[in-house]
């Protein structure tokens, strides 16, 4: 990892923070309008862009957070890796099993969600409780006096 | 983390001067966890966190940790 930048935990948050509703918002309002637009049966390029266009803002978090984990202290840098590595054991793991399932015919191929749509999600989702978890046993052996 | 963790004497020297975990990491610019992860040595500094603590506190970093 490059070297971290030197600023405080506390800005680092802020900065991180202040970039992720927007960007979760945009997001929200691409999947929404995307799928709208998708449904005038537009050409196949204008489809293949919205397509592309709406997974910018998810590309857009992963930057955030890498920028977070450059920024962070040290300690919550840990936790953050941990949590990551933690998430993305998890989500792959589950992808890899579901894709057997679906290569022996166990599960059926839904026409309408293809699986790899929720390997993002679930993975932001895996390494958030991760991250949360560690959070909340480091602040119960907290001893603050 | 491997091995045993460093130990310090952080809880005691931030007593002495009368600070919460928070007004440590908030003058280290770093969070309450951190400080609090310091104290129960689950948890090494790096040499330049390590250097900054002892420099807030006046001592020598021998005098704040020791392996």
């Amino acid at each position: 990892m490059a070297q971290a930048v030197q600023i405080t935990y506390r800005e680092a948050n802020r900065r991180y923070r202040r970039a992720y509703w927007p960007v979760i918002f945009v997001y929200a309002a691409a999947a929404i309008g995307g799928a709208l637009l998708v449904k005038q049966n537009p050409p196949m390029w204008a489809i293949a862009t919205i397509a592309v266009v709406t997974a910018l803002p998810v590309m857009a978090l992963f930057w955030l957070m890498r920028r977070l984990l450059n920024e962070t202290d040290e300690y919550t840098r840990k936790l953050h890796i941990d949590a990551l590595l933690t998430g993305g054991a998890i989500t792959f793991s589950l992808a890899v099993v579901w894709s057997f399932l679906e290569l022996y015919g166990v599960v059926a191929q839904d026409r309408y969600f293809p699986a790899t749509m929720f390997v993002a999600p679930a993975f932001l989702t895996f390494y958030g409780i991760s991250f949360s978890l560690a959070r909340s046993r480091n602040n119960e052996s907290a001893c603050e006096s | 983390m491997t091995g045993e963790a460093v130990k310090n004497r952080l809880k005691e020297l931030r007593a002495t001067k009368g600070w919460s975990q928070g007004d440590l990491a908030d003058q280290l610019g770093v969070s309450r966890q951190s400080i609090n992860a310091l104290e129960t040595e689950k948890f090494d500094p790096s040499l330049p966190l390590a250097f900054k603590i002892a420099r807030l506190f006046g001592r020598r970093i021998e005098d704040v940790f020791e392996g």
